[in-house]
């Protein structure tokens, strides 16, 4: 099985490697990253704005006005406002001007020209018709955050999420906005609701032990610890593909860097006593160690040495 | 005493490491490391020269505590094989509408190198525009405790090891862009063979 990012880069070297511009190529790769969510606004601005405006009557009616959609906002993430401003023309043309999705786009236009707050009218004005339209108080909180008003895009979050309590995705937003601010309580407690809503995701186990970390303190390092191995339990460092026998490369180094460091941090914390720790954590370290050497021997071995020196630097037993 | 540098040169490859790192994660906050040599000059009444000679990029979603002490760690014995010094830190903000006033971490971390070093210097990534062309860097000051302010200081670029001119930056940007070839230490952990530490692939020859 391959992966949505082998999928990817397949997609982008078909489409840098073609001479000619291939106008299939570009809207498969486009409607791949509609599917995916993958961010990639230089191509799809790039690539993306030639489909829409010269080979647009190529493309199914339906699909024409979501790629158009796609790729405005993406030149927005470009700084490319005029290519923006012509798609929003076209989408105006076609869906009138009291179209929600296209005034939250003129919206996004407005934001990216610095023009504040006409940007919040038009968002107020959605939001009195359709009080439930989370699109539009999305951005008004990102107005805040891009401002870099983060108390008070926390606050209007927080309404948000009273009234959306399941999407994790503001969560996540939320943490971020903590942890910007240094926040780790109130960050920690955000992925608490994150795991709950996606109890397998490794990642969001690391995250929770990497901001347990950095609260510091004995109890704090040995619930980092649970946190780091569970995520290490859901993504192990060697995973043998079933089809070929191959090995997968270990993506979850962070864990096990992670798993030294809280032991190590727990002794410091603790003058060096080692004789507080358990049998399964002396284990742990020990097991964590030697993963690291083979990791770094079978895929990086010129930074051995350095590796070999941080396990030395972290090392508890003397 | 510590010195916050008033004379700083860098090298094109730094810099371009920088902007490459920045550009790669343009919707991120981007930090990394700033390596060196010091050069004291002959007059010791005079501040010493900070030499920028590479950066290391560390991460693009958060920093925390757990990995970038492992970063640091590893880092220390990387400059002690290469004959370097730490120097200090850089840093580019999400957003663009407060790109000179860093993020809470960037003090900390910048607060803390300058706790541990004689001499230092604490970078901010800005737009490349006018006011700061062509080097889209901003050499920040110490007021107080985590406290930061740019002091307008000119930063010198050292040409002396390649043929190109400063004005080529957003060429050889656009260039490696492609690519995408420059990995922080946040992309080593995904992915064990990447070479965050020297980013050999994006040097200029």
């Amino acid at each position: 099985m391959t992966s949505e990012i082998e999928e990817f880069e397949n997609f982008e070297k078909k489409i840098n490697g073609s001479r000619s511009f291939n106008w299939t190529t570009v809207r498969d790769t486009l409607r791949f990253l509609r599917k995916s969510k993958f961010r990639k606004s230089h191509l799809v601005s790039n690539y993306g704005y030639t489909l829409v405006v010269e080979y647009a009557n190529k493309l199914d009616s339906n699909e024409k006005w979501d790629t158009i959609e796609q790729v405005l906002v993406a030149s927005l993430d470009s700084d490319e406002i005029d290519k923006a401003q012509t798609l929003l023309d076209i989408l105006i043309k076609q869906f009138g001007q009291s179209s929600i999705r296209a005034s939250r786009l003129k919206g996004m236009i407005l934001e990216s020209k610095g023009e504040i707050q006409s940007a919040i009218e038009i968002y107020t004005n959605i939001l009195e018709k359709y009080p439930a339209d989370s699109m539009s108080m999305k951005r008004q909180i990102t107005i805040f955050t891009s401002q870099g008003n983060y108390t008070k895009a926390i606050q209007l979050l927080n309404q948000y999420l009273q009234i959306f309590m399941v999407d994790f995705e503001a969560w996540l937003e939320l943490s971020s906005l903590h942890l910007r601010l240094l926040a780790y309580k109130n960050a920690q407690f955000c992925y608490e609701e994150i795991i709950l809503n996606a109890p397998i995701n490794y990642i969001f186990y690391v995250k929770y032990a990497e901001i347990t970390y950095s609260l510091g303190g004995s109890d704090n390092y040995i619930l980092a610890l649970k946190y780091f191995t569970h995520s290490l339990e859901l993504n192990p460092p060697v995973i043998q593909n079933q089809d070929d026998n191959s090995i997968q490369i270990p993506t979850n180094l962070t864990s096990i860097y992670g798993i030294i460091m809280s032991i190590f941090s727990y002794c410091q914390q603790n003058a060096g006593n080692i004789n507080k720790l358990k049998d399964s954590q002396l284990k742990l370290m020990e097991w964590s160690q030697n993963q690291l050497t083979s990791i770094t021997e079978r895929y990086n071995p010129t930074y051995l040495p350095i590796v070999n020196s941080f396990i030395k630097t972290t090392k508890i037993n003397n | 005493m510590v010195v916050i540098c008033n004379n700083l040169t860098i090298s094109m490859n730094a810099l371009v490491k920088i902007h490459l790192h920045s550009f790669k994660y343009t919707s991120s906050t981007i930090n990394g490391i700033i390596l060196g040599n010091i050069s004291k000059n002959q007059n010791t009444k005079d501040d010493p020269t900070l030499k920028i000679q590479d950066i290391i990029p560390l991460f693009h979603t958060n920093t925390l505590s757990p990995m970038f002490e492992v970063a640091m760690i590893q880092i220390e014995e990387y400059c002690k094989v290469k004959n370097l010094d730490i120097l200090g830190y850089y840093h580019a903000n999400q957003n663009l509408t407060n790109e000179l006033d860093p993020e809470p971490i960037a003090k900390k971390i910048a607060d803390k190198l300058y706790n541990e070093l004689h001499s230092m210097c604490f970078l901010m990534v800005t737009k490349i525009d006018a006011d700061n062309y062509p080097i889209g860097l901003a050499a920040m000051e110490r007021q107080s405790v985590e406290q930061w302010r740019s002091n307008k200081n000119i930063i010198g670029v050292d040409i002396t090891e390649n043929a190109f001119q400063v004005d080529d930056i957003k060429l050889i940007i656009s260039q490696s862009l492609k690519d995408r070839l420059i990995f922080d230490f946040e992309d080593y952990l995904n992915d064990p063979t990447k070479d965050w530490l020297e980013n050999k692939k994006v040097l200029i020859k």
